[in-house]
């Protein structure tokens, strides 16, 4: 996987020019150029993207054997000794906030996890999430989730994945190097999920429902197999799901 | 001949009967703010030490006003948790528990804009927290079901185009002028082609 993780060591605003340590030269060779291909190519822009990691606010898990942290967000109902019963209801906000070494290898607890929160509403706006050996955010039965313009980094398998949802925009993210999982040994016959942005696709059965779900404007930039995958809609009914303005690239 | 190996695998679960967590009598806040640090917050009359289980009771309106904190085992919030402005902040904990209550770092309206941070404990073999039937909670976990509420500060870009290429063994590159890039920032150059 082509990408580069580094620390700046200073930047030079008048001449954009970032240095760094000399110890942390790049691994890759990363195309660039003064003004964007948008013209040759459909409106993409085939330079180099350099994503912003660090945000003042951080949720880290501690680096123990490959096991990071977790978030996650749901509803519930409570039962109380006189058999009343008391709904708790998840809201999760986060605006730019950094979410580090979270997600735990070889399960479904992603960094960020929104699983049976249907009630209440959600936003991770302008977020990075980087660096877990896991998944990078599941949302999971979950309603009213909103994941806009953050940048998603180096989790395995999965990047995001959206499975049985309800009104969930997923807008202008950047989600990139999706890894091959190392740990768990593939059997040919039922091969690994792997995916950078999967929407409603995951388990491949038709009783995974999306409605009122939007993925507009993200990026995809280094996976295995599948940059993203976007269900279908009825020729008739577009108006239950609308995917348009996304860009994937460098997936083999 | 054939050689066998034996693996013994252990599987575990549970199932609650009623309620997973004890039942809370809530009460509404007061709105009188006591301070983590001070003593006389707490029912024990001293400020929770490493290890402990700490909960935030329903009604309480608490500040975190601790620099560095130790690494408390269980942290439950089911009153109200501000994180205090104007100081740095590093808070430790293996699980917080976000029940009835809300857990505040900075707002909407104003962000916070010094540095916190929110480490989680422990490894997989750690004891899980048990959330609700439905949802597997785990370890290691920020586990919320009420609010979460986390507004950290704005920063011009997040995201630039490389200007120039960028080789293997470079020790710098171009990228957009005036950005809002400082000393120790982590960026991510990403994939122009698959290797």
């Amino acid at each position: 996987m082509a990408s580069d993780n580094v620390i700046v060591k200073s930047y030079d605003a008048a001449t954009g020019e970032v240095k760094l340590d000399a110890k942390h030269t790049l691994n890759f060779y990363h195309w660039g150029a003064q003004k964007s291909s948008g013209d040759k190519y459909s409106g993409v822009d085939m330079r180099g993207e350099v994503i912003f990691l660090t945000r003042n606010i951080k949720i880290v898990g501690e680096d123990v054997d490959s096991w990071g942290g977790h978030i996650v967000t749901a509803d519930t109902a409570e039962i109380n000794g006189d058999g009343s019963i008391k709904e708790r209801i998840g809201h999760t906000y986060m605006q730019w906030v950094e979410m580090h070494n979270l997600s735990q290898i070889d399960s479904d607890h992603a960094a960020l996890r929104f699983e049976n929160a249907a009630m209440g509403n959600s936003a991770v706006v302008n977020c990075s999430i980087h660096n877990g050996y896991g998944w990078g955010v599941y949302i999971k039965n979950s309603n009213n989730v909103l994941l806009k313009d953050s940048r998603i980094y180096n989790f395995r398998p999965i990047g995001v994945v959206i499975s049985d949802v309800k009104n969930v925009t997923v807008d202008g993210n950047v989600i990139a190097h999706i890894a091959l999982r190392t740990t768990l040994e593939n059997d040919k016959a039922d091969p690994d999920e792997e995916c950078g942005l999967c929407t409603c696709t995951y388990t491949n059965t038709a009783s995974e429902k999306c409605e009122d779900t939007m993925v507009t404007n993200n990026i995809v930039a280094g996976a295995h197999w599948v940059g993203m995958t976007l269900q279908g809609f009825k020729c008739d009914k577009p108006e239950l799901s609308s995917h348009f303005g996304n860009v994937v690239h460098s997936v083999a | 001949m054939t050689r066998w190996k034996e693996s013994i695998m252990t599987f575990k679960g549970h199932r609650c009967i009623g309620s997973c967590n004890e039942e809370i009598v809530e009460v509404t806040t007061i709105g009188a703010e006591t301070l983590w640090s001070d003593p006389k917050s707490w029912p024990s009359g001293k400020v929770p030490v490493a290890g402990e289980d700490v909960e935030i009771e329903s009604g309480w309106n608490m500040t975190m006003d601790v620099a560095d904190t130790p690494v408390f085992r269980l942290v439950s919030v089911n009153g109200l948790l501000n994180f205090k402005r104007g100081m740095n902040i590093s808070f430790k904990a293996e699980h917080i528990f976000i029940r009835a209550g809300e857990l505040h770092v900075g707002s909407k309206e104003n962000p916070f804009t010094d540095n916190c941070i929110i480490t989680l404990y422990g490894d997989k073999s750690s004891q899980a927290i048990v959330m609700d039937n439905a949802v597997e909670a785990g370890n290691k976990i920020i586990a919320n079901l009420n609010v979460l509420s986390l507004y950290g500060k704005a920063r011009n870009q997040t995201m630039t185009r490389l200007l120039l290429p960028a080789k293997k063994g470079d020790t710098s590159f171009f990228v957009e002028k005036d950005l809002e890039l400082y000393p120790g920032d982590n960026l991510a150059l990403l994939a122009t082609s698959y290797d």
